[in-house]
């Protein structure tokens, strides 16, 4: 995990459920379906992102986080669940 | 360009070991259309975490195209190789990509690709390959993919382009980029705005700017591919010279 200190200018606070819940309407949005029916116990690979869509929401998150993301994270913390602790605690 | 085939492969398996040269670039196409009716039987020849991984999409028609172009890539290699599809293996490299490993299967190199309706396999031996297709749609936030993915010389390509096509052609750049990075085995780990493509450029000079972590060598030639209507693609592979280039219809009803 990459934490570019020096380009961050969002709000560095946003909670493990801001951010699953930010991730879960993002991939609702995209699987044109509603936000209910998304587990957050579910791998990111069970929604079959391509990769340019899955690249699209790590930019889309590191402009509202406003932190960079290893795109590689995503391996060691493959559920939207462990993604969100993930990033909620890292500084 | 490479088009490709969507004529029936007439082999029956398992006839003969199909054969392949050190010269030789096969590419076979996958269509999940053609595969749905027998997708049942086709989830038999996964192995064990291949079929616990389909269970768990989301959507069902992401779980049959996971069976049919799993299934589908097992028939193929399988039939390189003379073993029954269930028989092969796979192992990850560090960076996550797969090679086979049974038997005589050490110089057999592959690679995969899906979007959408379709996959492509890509098969060579003693050369390493890498493939990858797109189904041409609406990126979605166009602009932050474009800061993000492309070099300074590829935005202003993109721009001379009418705004309609601009999404088709970002991704031309996009499966050129990411066939390269497959086929140096390090994927999208890299950071995609530090290499630049030449779409115009010979095949082996396609690639005009390493970031400095890739090798130089082997060149790695990047050749465009036309899937089929509606679709982008490239494939690259690391033969000496341009390979002699067979392109095969997959037809998953012959499979088993």
């Amino acid at each position: 995990m990459t934490a570019d200190q020096s380009g961050a200018s969002g709000d560095p606070s946003k909670s493990a459920e801001e951010i699953q819940d930010w991730i879960i309407d993002y991939l609702a949005k995209e699987l044109d379906t509603s936000p209910n029916s998304i587990d957050p116990s579910a791998t990111f690979d069970s929604f079959a992102l391509d990769s340019a869509t899955a690249i699209g929401m790590t930019g889309d998150m590191e402009n509202w986080l406003g932190k960079r993301i290893d795109p590689t994270i995503v391996y060691d913390y493959p559920t939207i669940e462990e993604f969100s602790n993930y990033l909620a605690g890292q500084k | 360009m490479i088009q490709l085939s969507t004529k029936p492969f007439p082999l029956p398996r398992p006839a003969r070991r199909l054969e392949i040269g050190s010269s030789d670039l096969h590419l076979w196409r996958i269509s999940a259309d053609d595969g749905l009716p027998y997708v049942d039987r086709l989830h038999k020849s996964l192995s064990e975490a291949e079929q616990l991984r389909a269970s768990k999409f989301f959507r069902d028609e992401h779980a049959q195209q996971f069976v049919i172009y799993h299934a589908g890539l097992r028939d193929i290699l399988a039939r390189y190789l003379g073993v029954a599809p269930i028989e092969i293996t796979y192992q990850a490299s560090s960076f996550g990509k797969p090679n086979v490993i049974s038997g005589q299967a050490g110089q057999l190199k592959f690679n995969l690709t899906h979007s959408s309706q379709l996959a492509v396999v890509a098969v060579a031996v003693d050369a390493e390959v890498g493939v990858d297709i797109e189904e041409v749609r609406k990126i979605r936030s166009f602009a932050s993919m474009i800061d993000r993915c492309l070099s300074d010389a590829e935005r202003k390509d993109i721009c001379v382009h009418q705004e309609a096509d601009r999404h088709r052609q970002f991704l031309r750049f996009w499966t050129h980029k990411e066939a390269y990075l497959k086929t140096i085995g390090v994927g999208l780990q890299a950071p995609l705005d530090r290499v630049t493509v030449d779409l115009q450029a010979p095949d082996s000079r396609k690639v005009v700017n390493h970031f400095h972590v890739f090798p130089k060598e082997p060149t790695v030639r990047l050749m465009e591919l036309a899937p089929c209507e509606g679709f982008v693609g490239a494939v690259g592979s690391t033969h000496d010279e341009s390979p002699e280039i067979k392109t095969f219809g997959w037809v998953s009803g012959r499979c088993g």
